[in-house]
């Protein structure tokens, strides 16, 4: 018996030691972020250092940090429910109600991931030009939305075929419509997977950059563009521009931490038959 | 058509019996994507015909048929940066996957902890794509004041300049670190999801720790595997973000991906017509490629 | 679908609420610290006119030069007001008729705002510059030429002399006696970077060796013995004397190599020194000598000649709003405004002969002499030692030249990383060259 408690604690030791090895670049740029440009630059690393908050304070006030981060807010957000809303309809259809079609219908959902962003900004931009939606947020929401309802599709659909179809069939059975059965049964009992969903979908919204850069000015533009903001091309600023990553990030890492336990969960029951 | 059906049939047992007409309801998703994502492929295809180049607005835009298409298939870079985004997508998918799978079965062992490692081994995932590579870039690879070269100065190694001297895995790091939490995440919930009690009643049964990961983990996680890289593939194959921070393409070409080398054609010498045949090559590529891995793959998905 | 109709009328909320009501002015700007100066200082101006609201986008160089040439390529009116250098006005942006012509908006000025404002106080060859065929276009926020950067006491240590017009040789000869990386001090600190904006170094060097580009009848002459001499010993000095990583190294890598004491020698633009001489961001403030910029047998072309200037969007609908604000970023009064809120050895360098005037200036700013010397003397006109087709000391003023120099600039980083020899590199570069200008018509065989 010792020898098991031994070799358990020797696993878990292991298991947090890489976890802090491989979590370490993302805590020192948390930690440059306090220092001075010229500690952010010294070798040997200074690891102990009056930390400072002016990069935090410069980053949040002259960068103007609020204005970003509540369009990426509302960016999120707005695409998530949408994203929800087109997809989750063809989702429960696709999985429960499945016409010969179905399986295209899939299949071009995905592939409109494939067609890489540089391929279609030229005709999007000209088109947003003429609607008037270029550094609008309603225009990249729209965009966003396209981004994400194939990921609906894909995920919610699994999820929905892996309710136990004695459920529906009980349903159908008692002469339950078609709205009942989505409202009443298959979202309730979907509810780790639309999280896990709604999860991936607002990691990739936070993060998205390319279509954010090209489509947006300044009015619209969310925290991917604040964060480039701060690549300078005249004076290397390391400190500053890791204090504006760090506030950039912070907010999806919290809500992923928080999130985290529930996604697995949503991950293994969507995936468990 | 039915190919593709073939490729990705996946119905329940339950609803093909009842064929109740509900299909209205995929419509305005289908309608949303063919309006956003399909019409301006069509102009894609369009400009990829023409010769337009932003610079020069008083030549206007000029058919000039498949020569775009020619000039990029005589292009060494273009070629160059199919090979890369092959090599770029496999080998980090494969890393991503022994890594993943190292980390899941470690955490899976975990007795106490789990929870912080969990935490902690999920935030470079949760990054954002141009965020990463500046950590690695400046603060680690860098030949002067990298950490990375500081501590192997330690050791009284010469210093490293691996962003120059081997971009292409500095690269595959950068993403390789990026992407394993997702592998794990995706290989610990197949992990959870196989029953201790088959686990106790193998080893029950005599059989050892490497016969149990050998004929009954390994083949429980086939899928797990399967639908992660699967996933993985279709997310890296257009990798855009590394590759513009760390090495923008270079030295020489030697670090372009298709995806870069289309925004390059763009933003450097804004040929929109080229760029738009780039992007069709791209697109083309990319969905036969995906779709030869679909047709491989979706047997061992569909096996459980 | 309850779920669908609240979306939609969110959406329908956003929509409406990114229409604005006031004059909203939007400006498109590379984040440099001259820049992010003039947008900390933008409320001073807002205060004074509110009836104009100041929208900045900031972003890093070759993402902004993209988004706005689409954007005024297309007509997308995203900006009113944008970053445009000499590169961009003498080279497609006013032939393409993007940029509004500023003339007639300084003859509606009133008397005493044009005697404020002071036009003829703006260098002339910065004026130059941001002009074509006599009509200015664009207005100068800071200018800059290139010269000679030098750690005086690691100098004077070795006993050496830097003279007020190095050679090339001589510069070798400094930066390999000052090599010492086993303390972490590098003889010269050079560019390698595979962005074609920043071979402005190696350009300047390789026409005071007495290469050029083209010649008369635009045929390129990158694989000449001249070329090649030029290149082999830019490539030599840094592989020799240099920093390590220097593919990855430009202007930004550079000035903080220099400014914590890492490098002896620095050949790059005159506006590293207003950062190498403040105390808040440079370790080596009492240490800095400064010369003219190498030469090796040619003075043409061995400085180059740049404007960071902003001009208005051809179809922008605020374009006397944003001549309000241009012309008080400009101003001498802004100026001092910078000299009170950041010191007075952040004044914006190389716009105005005014502030090689100020006594003060003078005073904190050892290399204002050398700067407006450099930057005076700067020719666009006649970049090379011979007589060349082209004008342009840190780029060729043709559209076409991004389409040959992206190619060059990558070649040339692979050759600083040793992934491609010299010859390889210069071959493909003469034919992606020769290419090009076939097919841009300009060569007629």
């Amino acid at each position: 018996m010792e020898r098991k408690t031994a070799s358990t604690l020797a696993i878990n030791a292991a298991g947090i030691a890489v976890a802090l090895v491989l979590f370490f670049p993302v805590l020192w740029i948390f930690l440059t972020g306090f220092k001075s440009e010229a500690d952010a630059l010294a070798i040997p690393p200074t690891f102990f250092f009056a930390p400072s908050f002016e990069k935090y304070a410069y980053a949040f006030q002259e960068g103007e940090f609020l204005s970003f981060f509540s369009n990426t807010i509302i960016l999120v957000g707005a695409s998530v429910l949408l994203s929800f809303a087109f997809g989750l309809p063809a989702a429960f259809s696709l999985a429960f109600f499945p016409g010969k079609r179905a399986n295209d219908i899939l299949f071009f959902a995905l592939s409109t991931k494939f067609m890489p962003g540089v391929a279609v900004v030229v005709p999007i931009y000209i088109l947003y030009t003429k609607l008037h939606l270029v550094d609008t947020l309603f225009g990249l929401v729209l965009m966003h939305v396209a981004l994400g309802i194939p990921i609906v599709l894909w995920l919610m659909r699994r999820f929905f075929t892996e309710l136990p179809a004695e459920i529906i069939e009980a349903a159908l059975v008692d002469g339950a419509s078609r709205a009942h059965i989505f409202w009443k049964i298959a979202l309730p009992l979907s509810i780790p997977g639309l999280a896990t969903t709604a999860f991936l979908l607002i990691i990739m919204a936070w993060n998205e950059f390319f279509f954010a850069v090209n489509l947006a000015g300044r009015s619209a533009a969310p925290l991917t563009v604040y964060m480039a903001s701060f690549f300078t091309s005249e004076g290397q600023t390391w400190a500053q521009m890791s204090a504006a990553a760090t506030l950039s990030v912070l907010p999806i890492l919290l809500l992923g931490w928080i999130a985290s336990r529930g996604l697995v969960r949503g991950l293994t029951s969507g995936s468990v038959q | 058509m039915t190919t593709l059906s073939e490729t990705i049939a996946d119905y329940p047992a339950g609803a093909q019996r009842r064929p109740v007409s509900g299909r209205w309801m995929t419509w305005p998703a289908v309608a949303y994507l063919l309006l956003m994502t399909q019409a301006p492929f069509v102009v894609t295809v369009y400009l990829s015909l023409h010769s337009w180049n932003l610079l020069y607005p008083m030549k206007g835009v000029r058919f000039v048929g498949l020569a775009n298409y020619g000039s990029l298939v005589a292009d060494n870079a273009f070629r160059m940066a199919a090979v890369n985004t092959a090599v770029f997508t496999l080998i980090t998918v494969v890393a991503t996957a022994l890594l993943g799978l190292g980390l899941a079965l470690l955490l899976d062992r975990m007795t106490a902890g789990r929870g912080f490692a969990y935490t902690l081994l999920l935030a470079p995932f949760l990054l954002m794509e141009t965020v990463v590579p500046i950590i690695w870039k400046n603060m680690i690879f860098h030949p002067i004041y990298g950490l990375l070269n500081w501590f192997i100065g330690l050791f009284g190694l010469a210093p490293l300049d691996l962003v120059g001297q081997h971009p292409t895995f500095a690269i595959l790091t950068i993403v390789s670190w990026e992407w394993t939490p997702f592998m794990m995440l995706v290989l610990l919930a197949g992990l959870q999801s196989l029953p201790q009690s088959l686990r106790e009643a193998a080893a029950l049964d005599g059989a050892g720790p490497l016969a149990v990961f050998r004929y009954l983990i390994l083949p429980h996680l086939k899928p797990f595997f399967a639908v992660g890289m699967l996933l993985e593939t279709i997310l890296l194959l257009p990798m855009f973000g590394p590759i513009y921070v760390t090495t923008y393409g270079g030295p020489g070409y030697s670090t372009e991906n298709l995806t870069f080398d289309v925004f390059r054609l763009l933003t450097q010498q804004y040929e929109v017509g080229k760029a738009a045949a780039g992007g069709v090559v791209t697109a083309a590529i990319t969905i036969v490629l995906t779709m030869a891995l679909l047709r491989y793959l979706r047997p061992v998905i569909e096996r459980r | 679908m309850k779920l669908v109709g609240v979306t939609l009328s969110l959406a329908m909320v956003l929509a409406s609420t990114t229409a604005m009501a006031k004059t909203t002015v939007t400006l498109a700007f590379v984040n440099n610290p001259d820049m992010v100066v003039l947008k900390e200082l933008a409320p001073e101006f807002t205060a004074k006119n509110p009836d104009i609201d100041l929208q900045f986008q900031v972003l890093p160089e070759n993402v902004l030069l993209n988004s706005i040439t689409q954007d005024v390529a297309v007509g997308g009116g995203r900006y009113d007001i944008v970053n445009t250098g000499t590169y961009e006005v003498q080279g497609s942006w006013v032939k393409n008729q993007w940029l509004a012509p500023l003339d007639p908006l300084f003859a509606a000025m009133s008397d005493d705002e044009r005697k404020a404002y002071d036009l003829d106080d703006i260098i002339k060859t910065e004026r130059d510059a941001l002009s074509v065929d006599g009509k200015l276009y664009a207005l100068p926020v800071y200018g800059e030429s290139s010269f000679t950067m030098y750690r005086k006491d690691l100098f004077q240590k070795a006993g050496l002399t830097m003279p007020d017009n190095p050679t090339w040789e001589q510069i070798r000869e400094f930066a390999c006696k000052l090599n010492d990386p086993a303390h972490g001090i590098y003889g010269i600190s050079m560019k390698g970077v595979s962005d074609y904006s920043q071979l402005a170094p190696f350009i300047t060097l390789m026409h005071s060796f007495g290469a050029k580009w083209f010649d008369m009848g635009w045929h390129p002459q990158i694989t000449s013995p001249e070329f090649k001499k030029a290149f082999t010993f830019y490539i030599n000095l840094l592989k020799d004397c240099g920093e390590p990583g220097a593919s990855s190294v430009g202007f930004n890598e550079g000035l903080t190599l220099m400014s914590q004491g890492k490098a002896a020698i620095w050949v790059d633009a005159t506006v590293g020194a207003s950062i190498l001489q403040d105390p808040k961001s440079s370790k080596v403030v009492d240490q800095i000598g400064y010369a003219l910029a190498p030469t090796q047998g040619s003075s043409n072309g061995s400085a180059w000649l740049w404007a960071s200037g902003i001009g208005i969007v051809a179809s922008s609908k605020h374009q006397k709003e944003a001549f309000k604000f241009m012309t008080w970023a400009t101003s001498k009064e802004y100026i001092k405004l910078v000299a009170a809120k950041y010191g007075v050895v952040r004044m914006p360098p190389g716009t105005r002969y005014s502030t090689y005037k100020d006594p003060d200036y003078l005073k904190v700013a050892p290399f204002a002499e050398e700067t407006l010397k450099a930057i005076e003397s700067a020719d666009l006109t006649h970049p090379a030692k011979d007589q060349v087709p082209y004008t342009g000391t840190a780029h060729v003023d043709i559209p076409e030249y991004a389409a040959w120099a992206a190619d060059f600039a990558q070649n040339f980083s692979a050759v600083v990383a040793g992934t491609m020899s010299i010859d390889d590199a210069l071959q493909h570069s003469q034919e992606t060259a020769e290419k090009v200008m076939k097919e841009a018509g300009y060569i007629k065989d």
